[in-house]
């Protein structure tokens, strides 16, 4: 079982030779290939990390703007939610500024009427208590009113106490001596004369006496001493039955609002 | 019978002769260089390959990663050799079910070369590696009188690895010649299969036992210039 040596030789030069055939055709062109597609596979799958972190980036990206665009529309919502309560309020405040001031206007032009109302009230009523007392002293007695008128104030003047006499006197004093009588009608000479006598009785014969008309004394006579003012009318009569008919009025008003 | 396949001869004239052995040995080569020309010469590039690339591409991605694995050092530089010994010995190996088809590899002339060829690949990749004068410092290490073991070591390692291929792959077809007579029917069957599964794992064992030698030579060389190196300086530190 010896080995033949020249087949051995021959095996060996077989061997070496195969081992170049096999390097050139086999070895180098697979190995190659194998690098190069392990190299483009290491490319491609370094593009596609590439990719996916840019994706990744992008998707960070846009996440970041969803969320601020969700928080600008919050707070835009909040702002116009501020913003149409406080119209509200303004516009309810405007329009109970508007209720103010009409009812405010309301009042006033009721308040107005009302006035209007009791000043005609008042001339008419005077008007007919002066009628009515006219017509009543004219029936009661022969006398006219004007005497009684007369008369009244002359009891007027006797029953003037001591402080009205001196303010009186003080007031002459000051002006030239002489005191204005006013009446509501023309007085006849005889009237005038009495009055006068009655003038200088009671305040002094050196006191002189001026007789005027002044119509807007109603049914009434006046003695002005410079500051001072003795009067006697209807007047007061009449502010007496209009403080009544007010005080009526006003518990109607009253009454009627709490009906309602 | 023929034990071995040198002794069937085909032509002769003095020394030269040409026997089974040559013939069947120039047909495993043409199958193994034209096949790889053939898948090779169109070979793809991208991710779609062909059934023949995807084969050659697992036998010598294989082959890549033992070589890794065994040496721990790039596999470019041991892949033609150690790559051509595994397939030659597998594939004369596995065409040995062949009918009439006698394995190379059943040849104590072949088996010597292939151990030859490994014999003399170990100093060439360590002088490759080292320089002629650095391989040879290491037969003297760790001193002179180890050196008639160091070169009887190569040589006997050789002489092992030649005969153990050929004790194997001689017997297998040896079984099956005996077999074949004694029980004609399904038995030599089975002691082809029991054949090729030797076969394949004879040529694995032949190729890691030379990637071993190899790769076991150059480690010796880098350890020994290594702890050189070392004592040098430590020496240079004492002095």
């Amino acid at each position: 079982m010896a080995p033949d040596w020249f087949t051995l030789i021959a095996q060996i030069v077989n061997f070496l030779l195969l081992v170049w055939l096999l390097k050139h055709y086999l070895f180098a062109r697979v190995v190659r290939a194998m690098n190069e597609r392990e190299a483009s596979i290491a490319s491609r799958l370094e593009a596609a990390a590439r990719t996916h972190a840019s994706a990744e980036q992008e998707a960070e990206t846009f996440r970041t703007r969803n969320r601020e665009f969700e928080e600008e529309r919050d707070e835009m919502l909040a702002r116009a939610r501020e913003e149409a309560a406080s119209h509200r309020q303004q516009l309810l405040e405007a329009a109970r500024r508007d209720v103010d001031n009409a009812q405010a206007e309301w009042l006033a032009m009721l308040n107005r009427e009302r006035e209007d109302l009791l000043l005609d009230f008042r001339e008419r009523l005077s008007g007919g208590v002066v009628a009515v007392a006219r017509q009543g002293l004219r029936q009661l007695a022969s006398a006219d009113l004007e005497r009684q008128i007369l008369d009244n104030f002359e009891g007027r003047l006797r029953t003037l106490d001591a402080a009205e006499r001196e303010a009186i006197a003080a007031a002459l004093r000051d002006s030239d001596h002489a005191v204005e009588i006013r009446t509501a009608f023309p007085l006849l000479p005889e009237a005038q004369e009495r009055l006068s006598r009655s003038v200088h009785e009671q305040l002094g014969d050196g006191v002189g006496a001026r007789f005027v008309t002044a119509p807007e004394l109603i049914c009434g006579i006046e003695l002005r001493a410079h500051a001072y003012h003795l009067t006697w009318n209807l007047d007061a009569y009449l502010e007496d039955v209009e403080a009544r008919v007010f005080e009526t009025l006003e518990e109607s008003v009253r009454e009627h609002e709490a009906a309602r | 019978m023929h034990v071995t396949p040198d002794s069937i001869i085909f032509w002769q004239a003095g020394p030269l002769k040409i026997n089974a052995t040559l013939v069947f040995t120039w047909l495993v080569m043409a199958i193994m260089v034209v096949s790889s020309w053939l898948v090779t010469r169109r070979l793809s590039r991208g991710t779609s390959l062909s059934r023949g690339q995807n084969l050659l591409e697992i036998l010598v991605g294989g082959i890549q990663g033992q070589i890794r694995d065994v040496t721990r050092q790039d596999s470019d530089r041991y892949l033609p050799f150690i790559g051509t010994l595994f397939m030659f010995v597998a594939v004369s190996n596995v065409l040995m079910i062949v009918p009439g088809f006698r394995p190379p590899t059943g040849s104590i002339s072949t088996t010597i070369a292939l151990a030859l060829c490994v014999f003399v690949a170990v100093p060439a990749y360590g002088i490759a590696d080292h320089g002629l004068k650095e391989y040879l410092k290491a037969y003297v290490r760790p001193s002179v009188l180890m050196l008639p073991m160091n070169v009887l070591g190569e040589l006997t390692r050789t002489f092992a690895l030649a005969l153990r291929l050929f004790g194997n792959v001689m017997s297998g077809t040896m079984i099956g010649a005996i077999l074949l007579a004694i029980a004609p029917l399904f038995v030599p069957v089975i002691a082809n299969v029991l054949g090729l599964l030797v076969g394949l794992i004879q040529a694995y064992i032949f190729a890691i036992l030379a990637l071993v030698f190899i790769a076991s030579a150059n480690a010796a060389h880098e350890e020994a210039r290594g702890s050189a190196t070392t004592n040098a300086s430590e020496e240079m530190i004492d002095g």
